[in-house]
């Protein structure tokens, strides 16, 4: 990390050369992996990622260079590297140095304390006895199993974030997650369950799971996938389970209200704000606070703290996802939305903890509502096209829907649709709500994120079945 | 690099090699990947973003008794360094005795890979880089008052160098340069958009093909607007080249031999039996005359060489280094695999299909969808079952004349079994954008598409 002089130094210098406003981006981040293969401690690596991103603006041009030197010498270099980048496109002139001073240090408040992170003396054995515990649930479950690989990453990312408006603050952020994931056989052919949780907590986290829940469940969704029929192909009504079904919403909706997108006149819902965008049945939120959430940070990475963003009221699009070059481009409040992978990106609008809030029905409720459709237990990740709306997703778990009775197994299939089309056809929302993590890659890289939402019923989505 | 920069980072790694084995480990290897590089996209007709980028990292692969262990650092101090190896001996504590897996003595080599296909000196100026970062936006602009936005464009270059050695004497250097651009085209017209995107990249700037990313990212947006879902059914379809290339590789976990070791890879059992109609041949060519570079050595220190994958539909052996074909105890293909960060693996260098029995024009007779984009192909792959659902966009050809656009659809099926099938591959190979895969057309028959 870095003292403040150094900082102070390095925005003055910016700004001298001309940059209307200047941040710092200090990153490190320790980590470690552990993988248990054919029920054996298989790998165990991890290191120190640690580099400093300068982000230099002149009127809204942006202009970003990073370096892994922490030496003043070397973060100078880079500004007097960056500034005629910039220069060129506003043409301003000037080799004063400025005498710039930071604000002094704002109280770091951490809401989401890790009692063992990364560095806690928590034996590493229990960690690994935790590991294996659970891929003996998962191959005693059944002789179909063949392969159980499990993985544990823990991460902790230190940061300290300076700009030229006086901030000078930092973050300590302790992230965990677990990879559970396993193979069933049968002669010619093959199947696969996984189960991804993670939070931005400690070890304590892991402490909270049930080994025998998570082993004997990626088994179940294995064998079932193993069994199933193939999946009916073309549009039909479709129940989202709770959790995961949350990507839906991610990716025909989320990803279109990111002033990255919007900025650029490239998202569908660009000038729809205020407008019905979706069904009056449908609110949804990106919720940086939510205590220990895999999508939850104190403050983005350009400073801000975080804070929760209605973004659809009653169908009504209420706010966009809005980081510092997106307000200034689109005039719109930041929501404290500005995050990137690492020091490596500048920022952009990102999500945090995306949800659709509940509402009345219950899961049988939803499913007694279809006469043919399908239920989608469990839902894998997907991807979107802004300028067109143009989203997929894959459906991981499903079951047949017949007479409003849930029925056989079926096979993965990739669903698809417009953003714009899809939130008008989301007509039942169920009680239920569960968040799942995620990982979710952009323009500022691979960052977590909680994708969540209640169940629900599409009236009517294609389904790429097989059959 | 100038050579005292490549002296000074040689020391480094024997500093860290000798901080290894006074620690206690029977060998060492240090991996040190360098690089920096530039980015500018345009935006209203200037510069939007540029960047300049930095990075390093220094990884080690330590040995002890029959115990190995990785750690890596971005940072290079002294602290730093010393950390990563304490952190990588604390590690072989806890980890499965593993020895199949060695630290290759190839005594005292020095190896080095200066091929002028991987890195050429290019002195252009930044002023032509903005010209033509900014000429990507404004030419699609200039196609038509239907163009709404060019929103993803942009230039970049990269320059990469590595350095492995190890504590048996191998002193292994690799260097790369690149350069790309790219633009999109968003077609916006009575209420229907499209969108696609097309890049270009090359080791010289000049030898970047802009105008080709401004016509195929407008011609398919464009042709691609009107675009809408056939019936349900079963259509034969052939996929552009970067298209199938795509898919090709959501499977090439068939070729790993560590996937096969950690019982992942499904053809696990299949080496010596037929998996391909008799056409396919495919080989891994280090240096394979038009592919985009020239790989000398792998990560292990061994030179490569020419490996037949498939011979007449054959599987003739799985992409291997040394820890995998102890297991299997077969050949060393020479594909080890390893970056600063990570542990040992495989990797291909670039594959090489064989050309098919059809004339090329033939593939086309009748009615085929011809599939220009696919979407969700990550999300929609399963490598260890085969399955596949994703969506897809293109053109119904009849004879290999356009005859309508599809989109809103999407492609289904079992890639094991699809594999099995094969009939018609044509004559000629082409590569795909990335010169990494080249590969005959192929007509696949009766694919699932879901549509109205």
């Amino acid at each position: 990390m870095i003292p403040s002089q150094i900082a102070e130094e390095v925005i003055g210098c910016g700004l001298g050369l001309g940059a209307e406003f200047v941040d710092i981006f200090v990153d490190k981040s320790s980590s470690r992996s552990i993988r248990i293969l054919d029920s054996k401690v298989n790998e165990l690596g991890g290191g120190i990622d640690f580099g400093i991103g300068i982000r230099l603006l002149f009127g809204t041009n942006v202009v970003y260079g990073h370096t892994n030197l922490a030496d003043l010498d070397e973060l100078i270099r880079i500004t007097r590297l960056l500034a005629p980048l910039g220069r060129q496109q506003m043409s301003k002139e000037s080799n004063v140095l400025a005498n710039f001073k930071l604000n002094p240090q704002q109280a770091f408040i951490n809401h989401h304390p890790a009692i063992k992170g990364i560095n806690h003396a928590f034996p590493l054995e229990q960690k690994i006895a935790f590991m294996q515990g659970l891929d003996k649930f998962a191959r005693n479950s059944s002789s179909q199993i063949s392969q159980v690989d499990i993985s544990l990453g823990e991460r902790l990312q230190q940061v300290q974030i300076f700009n030229s408006q006086g901030l000078c603050t930092q973050d300590e952020r302790n992230y965990i997650r677990l990879y559970t994931s396993c193979i069933a056989e049968k002669p010619g052919e093959r199947a696969t369950g996984s189960e991804i949780p993670g939070a931005m907590a400690g070890y304590e986290f892991i402490e909270s799971l049930n080994a025998q829940e998570i082993g004997e469940r990626i088994a179940s969704q294995a064998i079932t996938k193993l069994n199933a029929d193939h999946c009916p192909a073309g549009k039909m009504p479709v129940i989202l389970g709770n959790g995961f079904g949350g990507v839906i919403f991610h990716e025909a909706c989320g990803h279109l209200l990111e002033t990255t997108s919007v900025q650029k006149k490239a998202s569908v819902f660009w000038d729809k704000m205020g407008e019905q965008i979706a069904n009056p049945a449908l609110s949804a939120c990106d919720d940086g606070t939510i205590a220990g959430k895999w999508g939850s940070i104190n403050i983005d990475d350009e400073g801000m703290p975080t804070q929760k963003t209605q973004l659809i009221k009653d169908g009504i699009l209420t706010n966009f996802l809005v980081d510092y070059v997106g307000h200034l481009k689109t005039g719109h409040a930041r929501s404290g939305s500005g995050r990137r992978q690492s020091y490596k990106f500048a920022p952009a609008s990102r999500m945090r903890n995306t949800f659709i809030q509940p509402g009345s029905y219950s899961l049988e409720d939803l499913i007694t509502s279809v006469d043919h459709g399908i239920y989608c237990k469990t839902l894998g990740g997907g991807s979107v096209q802004p300028g067109t709306g143009e989203f997929n997703f894959s459906a991981d778990e499903c079951y047949l829907i017949k007479n409003g009775k849930i029925g056989k197994a079926l096979k993965t299939a990739t669903l698809i649709g417009t953003g714009p089309d899809i939130l008008k056809k989301i007509s039942m929302v169920g009680n239920d709500l569960k968040y799942s993590a995620g990982v979710c890659g952009s323009v500022s890289g691979s960052v977590p994120v909680t994708v969540g939402q209640p169940s629900l019923k599409v009236d009517d989505i294609l389904v790429g079945g097989q059959a | 690099m100038t050579p005292q920069e490549l002296n000074h980072t040689w020391s480094i790694l024997q500093q860290i090699m000798d901080i290894s084995r006074s620690k206690g480990a029977d060998a060492t290897e240090v991996i040190y990947a360098r690089g920096n590089g530039l980015s500018l996209k345009a935006e209203k007709g200037a510069i939007a973003e540029s960047k300049i980028s930095g990075s390093q990292t220094c990884g080690i692969r330590i040995t002890k008794g029959d115990r190995v262990a990785t750690c890596y650092s971005e940072s290079m101090d002294e602290n730093a360094l010393e950390q990563m190896v304490s952190q990588a001996m604390e590690n072989t504590a806890y980890v499965k005795d593993d020895p199949l897996q060695k630290i290759q003595d190839l005594g005292q080599i020095e190896l080095n890979n200066l091929s002028p296909k991987n890195f050429s000196q290019d002195d252009t100026s930044i002023e032509k880089k903005i010209e033509l970062s900014l000429a990507l936006e404004q030419k699609i602009l200039d196609k038509g008052p239907e163009v709404k936005n060019a929103p993803y464009n942009g230039v970049s270059e990269s320059e990469g160098h590595s350095f492995q050695a190890n504590s048996f004497g191998l002193k292994a250097y690799s260097r790369s340069r690149s350069f790309s651009c790219y633009t999109s085209a968003l077609i916006d017209s009575n209420g229907k958009q499209s969108m696609h995107y097309h890049s270009s990249i090359a080791r010289k700037f000049s030898d970047l093909d802009p105008q080709s990313c401004i016509d195929k990212s407008y011609e398919v947006a464009s042709g691609l607007l009107h675009g809408s879902p056939i019936p349900t059914g079963s259509y034969d379809v052939i996929f552009e080249h970067d298209t199938l290339a795509e898919f090709l590789s959501l499977f090439s976990i068939i070729f790993s031999a560590r996937s096969a070791m950690e019982g992942k890879n499904p053809f696990k059992d299949k080496i010596n039996t037929a998996i391909a109609p008799k056409f396919l041949n495919l080989s891994d060519i280090p240096n394979y005359a038009d592919a985009y570079g020239e790989s000398l050595f792998d990560s292990e220190g061994f030179l490569h060489r020419e490996t037949s994958l498939i011979e007449e539909g054959v599987l003739k052996t799985f992409l291997h280094n040394s820890q995998t074909s102890r297991y299997f105890d077969t050949a060393n293909t020479f594909h080890a695999s390893r970056t600063s960060r990570g542990t040992l693996g495989v990797g291909s260098t670039y594959k090489v299909y064989g050309p098919g029995p059809i004339p090329e024009q033939q593939l086309f007779d009748g009615e085929v969808f011809y599939v220009i984009d696919l979407q969700g192909t990550s999300s929609g792959s399963d490598p260890i079952s085969g399955d596949f659902s994703f969506g897809a966009s293109g053109f119904i050809l009849v004879n290999g004349q356009k005859q309508r656009a599809v989109k809103g659809v999407t492609l289904s099926g079992n890639f094991y079994q699809i594999l099995k099938t094969l009939q018609l591959a044509g004559d000629k190979i082409h590569p795909d954008t990335s010169r990494s895969i080249f590969l005959p057309k192929i007509r696949f028959e009766k694919i699932k598409i879901a549509g109205t």
